[in-house]
């Protein structure tokens, strides 16, 4: 549990505390734009799930071709599950509890590689 | 202690592969920023919470640079799913697997590079400056200008 840090913490300084989720101010835009981003972020991971399966089928099927595509659930599953939670933690008045969400997509990003290069590298 | 952290920042990345340090400063080195990256507290604690509007744009670039390796992915996907063979032999599966290998090494540096950042901010220090994206830029470069003569001239290469 990362709670909101220690009293270091300077306030918003435009906007009453209040208006953060007003999307007119300028917090309510901070917290839109990370969640738009997130939102891009799972369209792109989509794609590449989509992609990966669609180059794990292209081959001879066999029971590699099953593991793989529900390899690539799991991990579009996983982004999708992570990116849900901390849009949802963007309407908390400030959105700090992040705790390793962002290592656990990077290495959900990393799966996604490995599993892409050994389908590719079995392909060739 | 902030000359050992300075230190410790300067050299991530590359600690393995400096040649001017000792091996074993080296792994402590790597360890200890592997461990920033899993670790909040390591992130969340030290000096100062900033404006949490800083921590949300520093949480947006490092999303940006995920999307930039899943962008890597989908093409090096791509290539392999899509593309007929090309006239050298496993160009067409070595460009995907460059591609891929890129994408995934975007997304290690892409929380690398956000640790720092927020550790920087939280201590006041300036933001860890970069080179990576303008040697991203000219290896991309690079790339195009091989494949494009790749596929010009076939004859000679074949």
């Amino acid at each position: 549990m990362t709670s909101a840090g220690p009293a270091g913490a300077r306030p918003p300084s435009d906007g009453d505390p209040g208006s953060s989720a007003d999307p007119d101010s300028a917090d309510g835009a901070s917290a839109e734009r990370t969640r738009l981003a997130w939102r891009r972020t799972v369209l792109s991971t989509t794609a590449v799930a989509l992609l990966t399966i669609r180059v794990a089928v292209s081959d001879r099927i066999s029971p590699w071709t099953a593991l793989a595509i529900a390899a690539t659930c799991l991990g579009w599953l996983a982004g999708l599950w992570l990116a849900q939670r901390r849009i949802h933690s963007m309407s908390d008045r400030e959105p700090r509890n992040i705790g390793r969400t962002l290592p656990a997509i990077a290495l959900t990003m990393v799966g996604f590689a490995v599993l892409g290069m050994a389908l590719i590298a079995a392909h060739g | 202690m902030t000359d050992r952290l300075a230190h410790v920042t300067k050299t991530a990345g590359l600690a393995a592969l400096s040649s001017s340090r000792s091996g074993r400063r080296n792994t402590e080195h790597v360890f200890a920023i592997i461990r920033r990256w899993f670790d909040p507290h390591e992130v969340r604690e030290v000096g100062t919470t900033p404006d949490y509007r800083f921590s949300l744009a520093n949480e947006r670039t490092f999303l940006a640079w995920i999307r930039t390796g899943l962008a890597l992915l989908g093409g090096g996907l791509a290539i392999a799913g899509f593309l007929p063979p090309l006239h050298v032999p496993h160009l067409r599966e070595g460009l995907a697997l460059a591609l891929m290998a890129l994408g995934g090494f975007i997304a290690l540096r892409a929380i690398d590079h956000w640790s720092r950042c927020e550790r920087a901010m939280r201590l006041g220090e300036p933001l860890p400056a970069s080179r990576f994206p303008a040697v991203l830029a000219i290896a991309v470069t690079l790339g195009s200008i091989l494949l494009l003569i790749a596929i010009i001239v076939p004859g000679p290469l074949r």
